[in-house]
């Protein structure tokens, strides 16, 4: 039985936002296209303020546990609700709209960076231009 | 430079073999031309494959590289002693697909499902089983089919013909290798990649990145204001050079309205700018434009928003700084009035840096797609008036050179 997901303490009155923190880009897209722009405002209106807070708790989180790799759970999850207001933030600030307005449709551009093939890529490793084939 | 400077400039003009009329789309979804495109074309030059070397990094390493227009699908691999080569997805027994997923890495050899046979990843086949049972094994063709391929500025390019007609080096020609084989590639990697499958002609999707005039236009809302110039309103370009069968075109970017108005009207934007480096971070403010690579920013400016490298006949390179670009892989898809789009953003390396670079990159990402997809959707239409054969010509405008050029090669090219 999966754990209800929280958020570090001192942003737990987020967590009737925590619909919105869905674990892949594309769910999160769809997730903002299917919302009336009172609800989008609703989210960012409650991220706006605390938003420079939730960026020094990452930086604070990670010197304590040796890398943004290591830190706990709710620290993470309050990662992916950031993705999410970055996404919904878009519709606030640019669109006007929870899509995108003379913009192709949410699913056709499909990422890539989320299909299980990218999986299997191995660790980056960048090669030093002499380094070729 | 300021863009009044150039006034009078008319790149058009300068290349008269361009001529300045109308430009006939009706190849655009023609069958007969789709054909030429294959054969004459995709079957005989150097594709980008728009995947770079560091994506296959160790032995074993490998992607596939599935071309719609050819139905081929070619396994880059790199071997056990470094090199990358490439093959054809297909065992030399009956034609069995050897390789499925998009990228992996296969232990020391490829061995088909299908009867076990065995090949090195040098291609050279290994393991024939129940050898003996076949007729005249010493003659029969068993090694794997080779694929040319190679790599400039540490991207991997691959070409059909049995016997490409130029290296890769003489393909990208001197020009554009002296202007742009010193940008820093090699610091950057992968970070984000999406495609679209089109119901939209090659060419219209080729041409929608040819261009820097719609920028103000269409996107007035994701890029608001970057591209209007006071000094010159009717003017966006700095620089454009045709380099053989390629092009480049160097744009003017608002820096004043790109960097410090938008923190009132849209504080994430400006959060995400500061955290990391987006569309509206100052790319100067990173490295200073004197240093950059010679041919990115000619202009030298601080006004700049970005420019593009198109590298025919498939990839279009779109520099957004000193360090990183997007770039789009647009490919004819299996037939005419079909395409796909496949474009990519690469930069440094954040995931070592820590999450609140991580999340300004991934805001940049979001905030390409929904830029992209407006640029997809004026596709459609087009393709729908061409098809229908009702739109037989386009006209365009000077800054608009880089589309006549593009098309003007490929066309030369097909009908020879």
């Amino acid at each position: 039985m999966r754990s209800k997901k929280s958020l570090p303490a001192a942003f737990a009155d987020l967590e009737e936002y925590l619909d919105w923190a869905l674990p892949t880009e594309a769910q999160r897209l769809e997730h903002r296209e299917g919302r009336s722009m009172e609800e989008i405002r609703e989210f960012y209106d409650a991220m706006l303020p605390k938003s420079k807070a939730i960026l020094q708790h990452f930086r604070a989180a990670e010197a304590a546990s040796g890398g943004p790799d290591k830190v706990d759970k709710e620290t993470k999850t309050l990662f992916t609700l950031m993705l999410a207001f970055s996404c919904a933030s878009l519709s606030i600030e640019m669109h006007k709209s929870p899509t995108v307005p003379n913009g192709l449709p949410w699913d056709i551009w499909k990422p890539e960076h989320e299909t299980s093939g990218w999986k299997n890529k191995p660790k980056v490793k960048l090669l030093p231009k002499a380094a070729v084939a | 430079m300021k863009l009044n400077d150039l006034q009078n400039t008319r790149w058009t003009l300068d290349h008269p073999e361009l001529g300045t009329g109308p430009v006939n789309v009706e190849s655009y979804n023609s069958p007969e031309f789709f054909e030429l495109l294959r054969e004459k074309v995709f079957k005989k030059t150097w594709i980008c494959t728009g995947k770079r070397v560091d994506e296959i990094p160790g032995p074993g390493d490998y992607f596939l590289e599935e071309t719609d227009i050819t139905g081929t699908s070619v396994i880059v691999v790199r071997g056990l002693d470094g090199k990358i080569r490439a093959f054809h997805n297909t065992c030399t027994h009956r034609g069995t697909q050897l390789l499925f997923e998009s990228y992996g890495n296969v232990k020391g050899k490829l061995t088909c499902i299908y009867h076990g046979w065995a090949f090195s990843l040098t291609g050279k086949n290994l393991v024939v089983t129940e050898r003996e049972m076949f007729f005249d094994i010493e003659k029969m063709e068993k090694d794997l089919m080779p694929v040319a391929v190679d790599v400039w500025a540490g991207f991997i390019f691959i070409n059909l013909d049995p016997n490409p007609s130029q290296t890769l080096l003489e393909h990208i020609g001197p020009e554009v290798n002296d202007l742009f084989g010193d940008y820093p590639f090699d610091t950057t990697t992968v970070q984000a990649s999406y495609r679209a499958d089109l119901d939209c002609s090659w060419q219209v999707v080729r041409d929608s990145q040819l261009e820097a005039y719609h920028v103000k236009y269409l996107h007035n809302r994701t890029a608001p204001h970057f591209m209007e110039s006071e000094d010159a309103p009717n003017r966006h370009a700095y620089d454009v050079k045709l380099l053989g069968k390629h092009s480049f075109g160097s744009w003017y970017g608002n820096r004043a309205k790109m960097s410090v108005d938008i923190s009132a009207e849209a504080p994430v934007a400006s959060l995400a700018a500061k955290s990391g480096q987006t569309l509206s971070s100052d790319a100067n403010a990173v490295v200073d434009v004197q240093h950059w690579a010679k041919g990115v920013n000619p202009a030298r400016t601080q006004d700049w928003f970005f420019d593009t490298l198109y590298l025919f006949p498939n990839y279009h390179f779109i520099f957004l700084g000193h360090q990183n670009y997007a770039a789009h892989k647009i490919m004819p898809g299996k037939q005419a009035g079909k395409s796909s789009w496949n474009a990519r953003y690469f930069a440094p390396p954040v995931q070592d840096n820590g999450l609140v670079s991580q999340w300004a990159a991934e805001y940049m990402i979001y905030s390409l797609r929904d830029l992209w997809r407006e640029d997809g959707n004026t596709t459609w239409g087009a393709h729908r008036s061409i098809a229908s054969g009702v739109f037989k010509h386009m006209h365009l405008q000077d800054q608009e050179i880089m589309i006549r050029h593009a098309e003007k090669i490929v066309s030369d090219m097909c009908r020879s």
